[in-house]
C-alpha cells in the first residue's frame, strides 16, 4: 500500500477523521501510450464504467484516441462573454458620453467610429477573460483533491486508473492490468457524503 | 442672444511693438521661464508675434503676425485630451480646464498653430512680482497645459455684470489684454453672432484670410492682410 | 541522435534546478540598472517633467519612442505563437516560451511609458473609466483612451496565453523537485494532474487563445500608431500609418525574438533545442518583414514626394537631407541593407548572422521610432514654431534601464519556469 498523497487541508482532514470512508483505487503505470490504450480497453471489456476510467500523461495524447473525444462547450461560453462584454463596452462608452455630453472638434457627442473601437476591444477582453475562467473552473481547479497522480508520470509514464474499485472486483482488474504495466492499488479517505 | 467670440487682427496696423504679449503676461499670470529655458525653446507667451521679412534691401519689408490660439471650431487639440481638459465651450471658445490636465501633452502636438504652452516645472515668481499676480486668474501646476483663452475670465465678468445690471453686452466689452493693450488698434474682439459688430464686419472684409485655412480647422480670428500703399477698396 | 524523453526533461529543467555563479552576479549588475532608471524618474516626479529634454514644439521625445519600440517589440510572442499554433508549424515548439515571454515582458514595460512621459503622472489613473465624484468619464475620442483599452486587453491575453501552457511544465517541476520548491510548484501548478479531460481543456483554452490574440495584436499596434495619424502634423496624417506600424512591430518583435533566444543557446547550453534550424526558419522570416518594412517606407515617401505639398515636403527633406540625415541613413542601412545579405544567402543565415541581423535590425526600428516622431514634430506648419530636440541624461537613463529591466526579467523568468515548453517538446518527439 502507498502512503496517502491527498493534500488535505485542515478542514478536511478534520472532516476525515470523523467521517471517513476509504475509496479503493487501482492504477497501472504503462510505459507507452498504445499499453494505456490496451488497458483501457481491457477494462471497458472487464465491465467498468467509462466515468469510472482516468487517464492522465504529462503530455496531450489526443491523436491516440484511449479516451472518446470530449466535447467542450468552452468555444460557446467564450462566444457568449465576449458577446456580454462587446454590449457592455458600447453601453459603457455611449452612455458615459451622453451623461456628460462635452462637445470636441465639431464631432458629435456620442461618436460611433471611437465607440465602436472600444467595443471592439472589450469584445476581444470578454474572449479571453472567459477562456482563461472557464479553463481555470472546468479544467484545474476543479476535482482537484479527487484522485491524485503519481509522480511516475511526470517521468512519462501513462496513468490509466479505475476509481473507486469495490472489493469483489478487485482481483479481476489486478489481474487484467497487470500485463500492460506496474500496478498499484490506493486507499483515498473521502467524506462521508451520507452526513 | 448666445455669444460667438471672434477676433479680427489687421496685420496692416501691426506695428510689432509686442504690449500684447506684455499685457497677456500680466493679466493671465503667465509666468517668465528664465533665460536657460527659453533657450531650450520652452517659452510660454500665449500670443507671440511673428516677424517676417520680404524682399531685398532697400525694398525691405517686415511683416509682424501675432499668433494666438485661433478657438478653431474644428479643433484638432480637442478630441485628442484623454481627459477632456480641452473642450468646446457653449460660446464656440476652446476651453482649458487645468485641473482636469494630466499633461500627455497630445493637444499641443495635434496643434497647427503650436500656440499651447506647457509648465515644464513650477512656475515661480521672484519677489515683488507675485505682487502682481492676477487674482481672477488660477496658476497652473507642473504639467499642465496653457493657452490664450480669449481673456475668459473678463468675458464671463462682463456677461455676470450686465446679467445683474438686466442689460445686452455691448460693443466693446468684455475686451481681452491684447485687445486693451493694442496702441494701433490692430485687434478687435467681439462677437460673431452679432451680424453688425466690427469684428462681423471686419471678417467680411476683403482682406481678410485665416491662418492655415487649408487644414480645415475652421479659426474663429480672421487676419487682414496689408494693402499696397495705392489700394483704396479696403 | 534523437534524444529520449527523459534526457529532454533533464536538460530543460535544468536551468530552473540548478543556478551558476552567473544568475547572481547578471541579477545584481542588471538590477543596478534598473534601480538607476528607476531613481532617475521618482526625480523626474519630484522635480518636474522638465527635466526631460522635451520642449516646445517637441513636445513628445525619448519616452514616446519607447512607448512605441516596446508596444512594437511585445508583437514577437503572437506571430509566432498563435500564427504557427494555428498553422501546425511543428519548428514552433521550441520557442513559444520564449516569444510569449518577450510579449508579457515587453508590454508591460512598454505601458510603463505613458505613466513615465505624463507631465502629472500620479493623476494616470483618470485615463481607467471609473465613476469618479466630478461624474467625468474619460474621452474615448481619443487614441490614448483607446491605448488604455488595447494594450490592457492585449496584457491580460498575451499572460493568459502565457500561463496556461507553463501549468503541466510547473506540475512536472512539483515532481520533480523536492523540499521548498515542491511547495511553490505544487501551489503555482493549480492542482494539474493531467488527466485526459484536463489536456483536453488546455488544447481547446489554446485554440481559442491563439484566434483571439492576434486580432487583439494587430488592433493594439494599429491604435498606437493611430496617436500620431489622428493629428494633422505633417508626415503623421497619414492612412500608412496602421499597416506600417503593425508590420514595423512585428518586424522588431522576430528580431527580438532571435537576440533572446541566441542568449538563452549559449548562457543556458540549449544548444540542441532551440537549434540553427529555429534560426534558419526565423531568419526567413526576418527577410520578409525586412522587405515589407522597406516597401512600406518607399510607399510612404514616393506618396509625399509626389504630392510635393510644402510642410510635408519640409519634413521629409529634414530627414532626408537635413539635420537627421544621418539617422535616417543610418536607419537604412541597419533595417535593410545590413540585414539583407546576411538573411538572404543561406550560406551566412546561422545563429550568427541572423544574430547580427537581428540586433542591427533592433537598432534601426528604435531611430525609425525616433525619426517618425520627433521631426515631423519639430518642423510643423509655422516657421516661428520650429525647435529642436535633445534628450537630458534622465531620459538616457530610463531608456537603458528599459533595456536592462527587460533582460533582467526575462533571466528571472527562466530561472523560475523552464524557457522552453517540456511538455509540448514531449508531444513533438512522438509525432
Amino acid at each position: 500500500m502507498r502512503p496517502e498523497r491527498v493534500p488535505l487541508g485542515s478542514r478536511q482532514r478534520q472532516l476525515s477523521v470523523r467521517l471517513m470512508t476509504s475509496e479503493n483505487d487501482i492504477v497501472v503505470l504503462c510505459s507507452e501510450p498504445d499499453l494505456a490504450k490496451q488497458s483501457v480497453n481491457a477494462l471497458l471489456a472487464a465491465g467498468v464504467r467509462r466515468s469510472e476510467i482516468i487517464v492522465m500523461s504529462s503530455e496531450p495524447l489526443e491523436e491516440y484516441g484511449i479516451t472518446p473525444h470530449q466535447r467542450t462547450i468552452m468555444p460557446w461560453l467564450v462566444v457568449c462573454g465576449a458577446i456580454v462584454f462587446g454590449i457592455g463596452g458600447f453601453l459603457l462608452a455611449s452612455l458615459t458620453q451622453k451623461s456628460y455630453p462635452i462637445h470636441t472638434g465639431g464631432m458629435q457627442v456620442v461618436t460611433l467610429w471611437s465607440d465602436g473601437i472600444i467595443t471592439y476591444e472589450l469584445t476581444m477582453l470578454g474572449a479571453i477573460l472567459t477562456t482563461g475562467v472557464v479553463f481555470l473552473l472546468t479544467g484545474v481547479l476543479v476535482g482537484r483533491r479527487q484522485f491524485p497522480g503519481e509522480p511516475e508520470v511526470s517521468g512519462g509514464k501513462v496513468l490509466v486508473g479505475v476509481v473507486s474499485v469495490p472489493a469483489s472486483a478487485r482481483k479481476e482488474i489486478i489481474e487484467r492490468l497487470k500485463a500492460f504495466g506496474e500496478v498499484r492499488q490506493r486507499q483515498r479517505p473521502s467524506p462521508d457524503l451520507r452526513a | 442672444m448666445s455669444h460667438r467670440w471672434g477676433m479680427a487682427v489687421d496685420l496692416d496696423r501691426c506695428t510689432g511693438c509686442s504690449a500684447c504679449v506684455v499685457a497677456c503676461q500680466a493679466e493671465n499670470n503667465i509666468p517668465t521661464v528664465g533665460e536657460e529655458a527659453a533657450r531650450r525653446g520652452r517659452t510660454m507667451h500665449w500670443i507671440r508675434i511673428e516677424r517676417y521679412y520680404e524682399g531685398e534691401f532697400p525694398n525691405l519689408r517686415v511683416k509682424f503676425q501675432p499668433v494666438l490660439c485661433q478657438q478653431c471650431d474644428n479643433a484638432p487639440c480637442e478630441p485628442v485630451c484623454p481627459t477632456y481638459a480641452s473642450y468646446h465651450t457653449a460660446e464656440g471658445l476652446n476651453g482649458q480646464v487645468y485641473n482636469r490636465c494630466i499633461g500627455t501633452r497630445y493637444c499641443a502636438n495635434a496643434c497647427p498653430y503650436t500656440v499651447r504652452t506647457f509648465n515644464f516645472f513650477n512656475p515661480v515668481w521672484d519677489k515683488p512680482l507675485d505682487l502682481q499676480l492676477n487674482p481672477d486668474v488660477s496658476i497652473r501646476q507642473v504639467g499642465m497645459m496653457e493657452k490664450c483663452t480669449f481673456c475668459v475670465q473678463r468675458i464671463k465678468a462682463t456677461e455676470i455684470q450686465a446679467e445683474a445690471e438686466g442689460r445686452e453686452l455691448t460693443e466693446g466689452e468684455p475686451t481681452p489684454a491684447c485687445v486693451q493693450s493694442c496702441a494701433p488698434k490692430a485687434i478687435t474682439f467681439g462677437d460673431l453672432n452679432d451680424p453688425e459688430s466690427e469684428v462681423s464686419r471686419l471678417a467680411r472684409s476683403r482682406r481678410g484670410t485665416k491662418l492655415l485655412d487649408e487644414l480645415g480647422t475652421q479659426p474663429k480670428i480672421t487676419y487682414l492682410q496689408r494693402d499696397s500703399w495705392d489700394d483704396k477698396n479696403s | 541522435m534523437t534524444k529520449t524523453a527523459e534526457q529532454m526533461q533533464r536538460d530543460l529543467l535544468r536551468p530552473v534546478i540548478e543556478t551558476s555563479w552567473r544568475f547572481p552576479v547578471a541579477v545584481a549588475a542588471l538590477g543596478i540598472f534598473v534601480i538607476a532608471g528607476f531613481s532617475a524618474w521618482m526625480y523626474q516626479v519630484y522635480t518636474g517633467i522638465g527635466v526631460a529634454g522635451i520642449n516646445r514644439p517637441v513636445f513628445w521625445g525619448f519616452y514616446i519612442t519607447n512607448f512605441v519600440f516596446w508596444i512594437g517589440i511585445s508583437h514577437a510572442g503572437t506571430l509566432i505563437s498563435a500564427i504557427l499554433r494555428i498553422s501546425n508549424a511543428t519548428w514552433r515548439r521550441p520557442i513559444t516560451r520564449c516569444a510569449e515571454v518577450i510579449t508579457v515582458f515587453a508590454l508591460m514595460i512598454g505601458a510603463i511609458f505613458p505613466l513615465i512621459h505624463l507631465g502629472r503622472s500620479w493623476q494616470f489613473f483618470w485615463l481607467a473609466p471609473y465613476p469618479s465624484e466630478r461624474g467625468l468619464w474619460p474621452n474615448y475620442r481619443s487614441p490614448l483612451v483607446w491605448d488604455f483599452f488595447a494594450i490592457n486587453t492585449y496584457l491580460i491575453g498575451s499572460i493568459t496565453f502565457l500561463i496556461l501552457p507553463i501549468i503541466p511544465d510547473c506540475a512536472l517541476l512539483r515532481d520533480t523537485c523536492v523540499g521548498w520548491r515542491r511547495k511553490v510548484y505544487s501551489i503555482l501548478c493549480l492542482g494539474w494532474r493531467g488527466t485526459q479531460r484536463q489536456w483536453h481543456q488546455l488544447e481547446a483554452a489554446m485554440r481559442i487563445m491563439s484566434v483571439v490574440i492576434i486580432p487583439v495584436a494587430v488592433s493594439v499596434h494599429t491604435i498606437v500608431s493611430w496617436d500620431f495619424a489622428m493629428t494633422p502634423v505633417p508626415m503623421w496624417h497619414s492612412t500608412i500609418f496602421a499597416p506600417y506600424f503593425v508590420a514595423g512591430a512585428i518586424f522588431s518583435g522576430i528580431a527580438a525574438l532571435i537576440i533572446a533566444m541566441a542568449f538563452l543557446r549559449s548562457f543556458l547550453h540549449l544548444e540542441e533545442y532551440l537549434n540553427p534550424q529555429c534560426f534558419d526558419n526565423l531568419g526567413k522570416l526576418l527577410l520578409v518583414m525586412s522587405l515589407l518594412w522597406f516597401y512600406f517606407i518607399f510607399a510612404e515617401r514616393l506618396t509625399t514626394w509626389y504630392g510635393n505639398t510644402r510642410s510635408e515636403m519640409a519634413v521629409l527633406w529634414l530627414t532626408q537631407r537635413g539635420s537627421y540625415r544621418g539617422l535616417f541613413w543610418l536607419m537604412l542601412c541597419c533595417n535593410f541593407v545590413f540585414p539583407f545579405p546576411l538573411l538572404a544567402i543561406k550560406k551566412l543565415r546561422t545563429v550568427l548572422g541572423t544574430f547580427l541581423a537581428s540586433i542591427t535590425v533592433v537598432i534601426g526600428m528604435w531611430i525609425e521610432r525616433y525619426l517618425i516622431i520627433v521631426p515631423s514634430l519639430s518642423h510643423k506648419f509655422l516657421p516661428y514654431a520650429w525647435g529642436t530636440y535633445r534628450p537630458t541624461w534622465v531620459e538616457i537613463t530610463i531608456t537603458a534601464a528599459t533595456f536592462c529591466g527587460m533582460a533582467l526579467l526575462y533571466i528571472l523568468f527562466s530561472k523560475i519556469v523552464p524557457i522552453v515548453s517540456v511538455w509540448e517538446l514531449k508531444a513533438g518527439l512522438r509525432q
